[in-house]
């Protein structure tokens, strides 16, 4: 295994390409949720059962399928940021840590919402009609 | 006809900015430069074990297909171009109605410079071969106008010019004694810098 | 199963929010995807900014891991949404059609004859005789129709978003599973009959696409590899199977291996004391076991990486812009691949490029599909091409030593008719074959297997191109089963693989003109290989880099192979 060394303009560099990429991916998503939201209620979807499934992964997409993407690649954007701002081998659980370097990564505010994870509730993360049993 | 190149003095961290700076220098003797279309980077044949060839590929745009600007006045003008460069001029071929159709030169650090005759279609592919793929490829935004989604650079990472890169020669000289100097380009394609040899 | 449509519902719906919709899935598509390769691009070399030259130690392995894993699986994605905008598309395009064929049948209807109720019934007026009757049933049949094809539209659509954005549930896409299971069943009952490519497709057209991702869902082994399924579901097929197996492999791999060697290392490290102590049996068994279960080790992650290889390879787009496409491939041995740059199925122009010896699954992702980006590059920048899809057939086993040891023919006998029968699925699957213009490439020894191929089965071909071809296992290019106008070789001067073609081993040289340099017939019998030859330069000196120089970076090979793709090749010279 080889010995912890960092170019901490480098690797702070990347963390900023990582959180941009978060949110190149959000704008795109949000733009098929607006859209797909303009559907949500008509005729059309209420007749359709493909279009009203249309709606339902627009859905699971936005709260689920992208919302992890971007949670997993910010996570590891703040894991390097903390590397690079403390010059430091970290473990891989040290995301917490980056809320002091925030400011330094998104000095204007960030204009993507940070992403949420699926709730840990397990009937929530389950597919549409399943059922936990009891 | 056959080019042996020579041993190239760069390693890939240079290559795409060597080959971008060579189509500079190529195109800053066309008259009536009409930009590109598209840029393009292929990975190429490299019978070296280890090392490894690459390909910048501009496409001429549409309107300009079978035009004589292209078609027959550029080989000539390119020909006088590159050897007052002090580039080797090599690989003239015909077509099958034997009108010129190819025309290379290498310039002195490897850099092969091919541009082509398609059937009307003009090309310029900029190459360098069995480079030794030390370094990060980097290459500058697109020569000619190329927009960016006809800018398909799978081989490099596109980098902007630093700021004060754009402003002052010195700051974009990386090559050793290689200078910098600016190309103006035809057609209200902007100010670019490139690398030229001093 | 299909939910009915309304009457009232097709006339009124307005599909332009859905056709939107399509639109901002294939824009999330590429914004996956450019990021997946921005991604790439964080660790793709020493000096990127997460390179080993920036950040080295075990947080810095476990970062550019993660990447590979964010790379992937933003791929995966960006292909999902994708095919969700594709299935959008096509049922807007349907429900339009639909709504369209109602519309005419109710500007039609003769009010005076008629009553068109509400709910789409039409009544006839009989008070005047029953001719009306016959009428009305007329209309209400075309009324009909124009309701089944918008159903059986929104059956389609619901399946595919339902598989790929998966949204279904397991037991809805069961449910999907299990109401293909008879029409998986025919399936194998056909490929068991040696039904033809040509059948497949036929009968793979006539399945609903509910039936189609039924099949692909429940059994995608059953389709990966069948010649005459659509290019878009094998892939998917295969992608599908590429992960499974790599999920197959022990995530432990790298470690067990380390753990062996250095069990290994102590061994031999502390041999002399083993020895000394006068017992050294049990040591060395443990020994000679733990190497066996080393190489062991070692050639499984041999394997894993070259499907690793393979999968990297074929994520993003190509060079060109065009998708890639896995039409099959084979881990056991040296491997196989068939992968393409572009789809042939709608592409203007299929090139099949078969490689020669040495060709192997690690060649099909790596230096093979290079050439195949270089051809399908070059192709695209003849003006009025259109899309040229190019394919590495790397569905053989290629000899692996081909010019210290002349191969043997059984390679080429083997592959043959593999090849023939992906020739015919090609243009049967192809959407418009009597436009698209085909051509098979061979380099080297896969000249010879395409030699084989043609004059032994016959290929679906329009053209044929022999680069650096040792024999083709015919005298002459009409043998070859096509026209031998549409056939092209060329070897370069230099090239190693004069003294084999020269010998008549496999064949009699194709570039052989039958003209010696004086412009005298070399024999009284012999007129040439027949056909056409075109430049190609040496690139060097050296006899075997020559022969492996023709998709360099300046030949004019490449340029003549362009304009020959593209149906230009009176053009190459």
């Amino acid at each position: 295994m080889s010995e912890f060394s960092i170019s901490p303009e480098h690797v702070r560099a990347g963390a900023q390409a990582l959180f941009a990429v978060s949110e190149a991916i959000y704008e795109s998503m949000k733009l098929v949720a607006d859209d797909t939201a303009k559907l949500d209620g008509t005729v059309e979807a209420a007749g359709f059962t493909g279009i009203s499934e249309c709606i339902e992964a627009s859905r699971a997409w936005e709260g689920d399928c992208i919302a992890v993407h971007r949670a997993d690649i910010e996570e590891l954007a703040m894991n390097a940021a903390v590397c690079a701002e403390t010059s430091q081998e970290v473990d891989g659980d040290v995301s917490s840590a980056f809320g002091q370097y925030t400011d330094a990564y998104f000095p204007d505010g960030r204009t993507a919402p940070a992403p949420e994870r699926p709730g840990p509730d397990p009937s929530a993360q389950l597919p549409r009609g399943e059922r936990v049993a009891v | 006809m056959s080019q042996e190149l020579p041993e190239l003095e760069f390693d890939l961290g240079e290559a795409f900015i060597r080959m971008d700076e060579a189509v500079a220098e190529t195109i800053e003797g066309l008259p009536d430069f009409p930009g590109f279309q598209t840029r393009t980077t292929l990975k190429l044949d490299c019978p070296v074990e280890g090392r490894e060839s690459y390909e910048i590929n501009y496409k001429f745009p549409e309107h300009t297909i079978g035009s004589d600007l292209v078609t027959r006045e550029y080989f000539s003008v390119l020909k006088a171009h590159w050897a007052s460069l002090g580039w080797e001029v090599h690989g003239e071929r015909d077509d099958a109605d034997g009108n010129i159709s190819d025309i290379q030169a290498t310039r002195p650090d490897g850099v092969n410079v091919w541009y082509s005759n398609l059937l009307g279609q003009a090309i310029i592919h900029a190459q360098v071969a069995c480079v030794s793929p030390e370094g990060e490829p980097v290459c500058g935004p697109p020569l000619g106008g190329v927009t960016p989604e006809n800018d398909s650079t799978k081989d490099c990472i596109v980098k902007e010019p630093e700021e004060s890169a754009t402003e002052t020669t010195d700051a974009i000289a990386p090559f050793g004694d290689v200078q910098a100097a600016p190309v103006s380009f035809p057609g209200g394609w902007g100010r670019v810098t490139r690398l030229g040899t001093s | 199963m299909t939910v009915p449509i309304t009457y009232s519902l097709l006339r009124k719906a307005d599909f332009a929010a859905l056709e939107a919709v399509a639109e901002t899935w294939m824009n999330l598509y590429a914004t996956l995807d450019d990021q997946a390769v921005s991604l790439v691009g964080l660790k793709s070399k020493d000096d990127s900014a997460f390179g080993t030259d920036h950040w080295e130690g075990p947080s810095s392995e476990a970062a550019r891991d993660k990447i590979r894993d964010l790379v992937l699986a933003l791929d995966e994605r960006a292909s999902a949404a994708r095919r969700v905008s594709v299935a959008i598309a096509v049922a807007v395009e349907e429900f339009k059609g639909a709504q369209a064929d109602l519309n005419e049948v109710v500007a039609e209807i003769d009010r005076e004859r008629v009553a068109l109720t509400e709910a789409g019934s039409v009544i006839p007026d009989t008070s005047r005789g029953t001719d009306n009757v016959s009428y009305a049933e007329g209309l209400s049949s075309r009324i009909s129709a124009a309701l089944e094809r918008a159903a059986e539209a929104d059956e389609a659509l619901k399946a595919a978003i339902g598989v790929w954005a998966e949204t279904f549930s397991e037991s809805e896409r069961l449910g999907l599973v299990h109401e293909a299971a008879d029409e998986a069943d025919e399936l194998q009952d056909l490929i068991d009959a040696g039904a033809s490519p040509e059948r497949i497709n036929e009968w793979w057209n006539g399945l609903s696409e509910a039936e189609r991702l039924g099949i692909l869902e429940g059994d995608p082994a059953l389709i990966a590899g069948l010649d005459g399924v659509p290019t878009d579901t094998r892939d998917a097929a295969n992608r599908s199977l590429l992960e499974a197996e790599l999920d197959r492999y022990s995530p432990t791999l790298d470690q067990d291996i380390a753990d062996v060697q250095e069990r290994i290392a102590e061994i031999e490290g502390n041999w002399s004391e083993i020895v000394a102590s006068g017992d050294p049996g049990e040591s060395a068994e443990e020994l000679e076991h733990l190497r066996d279960r080393l190489a062991a080790l070692e050639d499984e992650r041999a394997t894993r990486d070259e499907l690793v290889n393979l999968q990297d390879a074929i994520s993003g787009q190509a060079r060109t812009g065009q998708e890639y496409f896995l039409l099959g491939y084979d881990s056991a041995e040296d491997g196989k691949a068939i992968v393409a740059v572009g789809n042939p199925d709608t592409a203007d122009n299929t090139v099949v490029y078969v490689p020669g010896t040495g060709g192997d699954l690690d060649g099909a992702s790596g230096n093979d599909l290079a050439r195949a980006e270089t051809m399908a590059l070059d192709a695209s920048q003849v003006p009025g091409s259109g899309e040229t899809a190019v394919l590495v057939w790397m569905d053989y086993d290629a000899p692996n030593h081909p010019l210290a040891n002349s191969p043997s023919l059984s390679y080429a006998e083997d592959a043959s008719a593999p090849l023939a029968s992906f020739m015919s699925g090609l243009e049967s699957t192809n959407r418009d074959p009597e436009e698209n213009t085909t051509t098979v490439v061979g380099h080297s020894y896969g000249t010879t297997v395409i030699g084989q191929a043609a004059s032994e089965h016959g290929l679906a071909t329009d053209q044929i191109v022999a680069v650096a071809s040792p024999g083709m296992t015919v005298d002459q290019a009409s043998e070859l089963g096509i026209d031998p106008e549409d056939f092209y070789a060329t070897t370069a001067p230099g090239d190693i693989i004069h003294a084999a073609a020269e010998s008549g081993r496999l064949g009699a040289d194709p570039t052989d003109t039958g003209v010696n340099w004086d412009g005298r017939q070399t024999g009284v019998d012999w007129d040439g290989f027949g056909g056409n030859t075109f430049d190609s330069d040496a690139m060097g000196s050296d006899p075997i880099e020559i022969h492996s120089n023709y998709w360099d970076a300046n030949n004019p090979a490449r340029i003549n192979m362009a304009l020959i793709f593209t149906g230009n090749g009176k053009e190459a010279t």
